[in-house]
């Protein structure tokens, strides 16, 4: 019973889908500007770029490429080193600052193909699993 | 416009004054830089006091025990770049007429720790921390221009030389590279002595018209430009610079441009190397080199303190400390000193002009928040 409580929880809205099913992939919700197609994320009402206002929304590529990355040392609260983060830039010409995954056996290149998943991040004070979005190296 | 002077400046030591009110080493700044002018504290007409993490009135509860009644103090806010907008913003009220005198604060007490991140911070809410950042433009220089780790140590190994000549700074001990490079890794491949320490200080200088400056002090130090400016998105589908380096970039043309000069005018400078990845990027944003060759710069020791520029004099954020509302006016107290020849054991020989630059605020979307660059004349 104890067990059923725990809910899993984005650590906030409207940044990502969760697959219902294994063959489905997760995506990043991002924004299109329809005024001069610049994409961006998270989803936003003004473009960055032009500060146009017709923005659609649209799920990002699930793949990329790393632009950069390190491994950290010293954690930032609630985080436990060591950890990796990097940059991804994803086809759409987004560059998407994110926590990576599976870096301890498979090692990190600038310039290699990475795949977003989505894990826990960490567990809330009500022990609810707290879903974020990382990315992995193929 | 009007031309405008620094004719007074002081600075703490910088260092940890955790038993001691920000109030009572803030005003003892002021007091210094005040004597250290030439003005009656009452001829005093504005103050501007950058701090981030100080609480309300800042500017005020500094002020009110030196006897400066009724002026207009007005508190500011801009991270890293804070010290250098409260200069600017003084510098703004004298140019443009409002007032003949006033008074550029810095002061923060820090927490120990890393800076927290804004809690809408995306980024900071996964794992961003200000090391680690910076640590991913080190890997992408690395990349795209084999800059290695032992040119990114030595940034450390020449602040904390010139720290250790430095009475004002919070470390006064030179570092071998082998130190540097062996203290512990906090984001690869940032080690602890390439991060700038947790530094309490303040900072103060008096500005006047230029007419008048002569009346107070003999040498007077002209500002020839002052600029604040903040981050704007850069499209990486357009293949445009990282919001950062356009932002340094643009910050320093725009300087160079208001002072009629050019990098290769620059005597001395003080810039923002909160971590030593941030200083080699600088020389390259600042056109004290071109884009990939600051690894070059600092191996060959071009910005040492008898190098051809000599960059932060002082120790820098390395070794003299980042308070961070304090910095920006502590890089105008030192570039002053270089440049009335007051800068004992680590003067430089003999500048006639000198920079001065600091930039912070990560903004995901923008980069970072603001940059200040100023330019001083002898």
């Amino acid at each position: 019973m104890e067990k059923e409580k725990r809910k899993m929880i984005p650590f906030r809205e409207g940044l990502f889908t969760v697959p219902s099913s294994l063959s489905e992939k997760p995506h990043l919700i991002g924004s299109r500007c329809q005024n001069c197609q610049e994409v961006m994320f998270p989803s936003r009402p003004i473009c960055l770029n032009c500060f146009g206002k017709n923005l659609e929304q649209v799920a990002l590529s699930s793949r990329g490429r790393l632009f950069t990355f390190t491994i950290n040392h010293q954690g930032a609260k609630e985080f436990s080193p060591p950890y990796a983060s990097g940059y991804i830039d994803l086809p759409e010409g987004v560059r998407i600052y994110s926590l990576l995954t599976g870096w301890e056996t498979k090692g990190l290149k600038i310039g290699a193909e990475m795949e977003l998943v989505i894990e826990k991040i960490k567990e809330d004070n009500e022990g609810n699993v707290v879903l974020g979005y990382k990315f992995r190296p193929l | 416009m009007r031309e405008v002077c620094v004719i007074g400046v002081a600075m703490t030591r910088f260092g940890r004054y955790s038993e001691i009110w920000m109030e009572e080493f803030a005003r003892e700044a002021c007091e210094a830089a005040i004597h250290d002018s030439g003005v009656r504290r009452e001829d005093i007409q504005v103050a501007y006091c950058s701090q981030s993490f100080q609480g309300r009135v800042a500017g005020q509860r500094i002020l009110k025990d030196l006897g400066l009644p009724g002026i207009p103090v007005i508190n500011v806010e801009n991270a890293c770049a804070g010290g250098g907008t409260s200069f600017h913003a003084t510098w703004m009220a004298i140019a443009g007429g409002f007032y003949d005198v006033g008074i550029a604060i810095g002061v923060e007490k820090m927490t120990k720790g890393l800076i927290p991140p804004n809690p809408e911070d995306l980024e900071g809410l996964l794992g961003r921390t200000y090391p680690g950042r910076f640590a991913m433009m080190a890997q992408r220089h690395m990349y795209e221009y084999r800059t290695t780790r032992e040119q990114l140590a030595k940034v450390s190994v020449k602040n904390h030389q010139n720290g250790s000549l430095n009475p004002y700074a919070h470390y006064r001990e030179s570092l071998s590279l082998e130190a540097v490079l062996n203290s512990r890794m906090v984001a690869e491949p940032l080690t602890l002595l390439q991060c700038c320490p947790v530094t309490d200080g303040a900072a103060a200088a008096v500005l006047c018209s230029k007419d008048i400056a002569k009346k107070y002090h003999d040498q007077p130090i002209e500002i020839v430009a002052s600029i604040v400016t903040s981050g704007v998105y850069q499209s990486i589908r357009k293949g445009d610079f990282s919001s950062e380096t356009e932002l340094s970039k643009r910050a320093g043309e725009k300087a160079y441009e208001m002072a009629g000069i050019g990098p290769e005018d620059i005597d001395v400078a003080e810039v923002h190397d909160c971590f030593s990845i941030a200083e080699l990027l600088h020389y390259e944003e600042l056109g004290f080199c071109r884009f990939g060759e600051s690894g070059k710069l600092i191996e060959e020791g071009t910005t040492s303190l008898n190098g051809r520029i000599p960059i932060n004099p002082s120790g820098g954020l390395l070794a003299k400390g980042h308070p961070m509302g304090a910095t920006g006016i502590g890089q105008i107290v030192e570039i002053v000193w270089q440049l009335r020849g007051q800068a004992e054991k680590r003067q430089v020989k003999n500048p006639k002009v000198g920079l001065t630059h600091c930039v912070g605020g990560a903004t995901p979307g923008i980069g970072q928040g603001a940059c200040s660059v100023h330019i001083l004349k002898k």
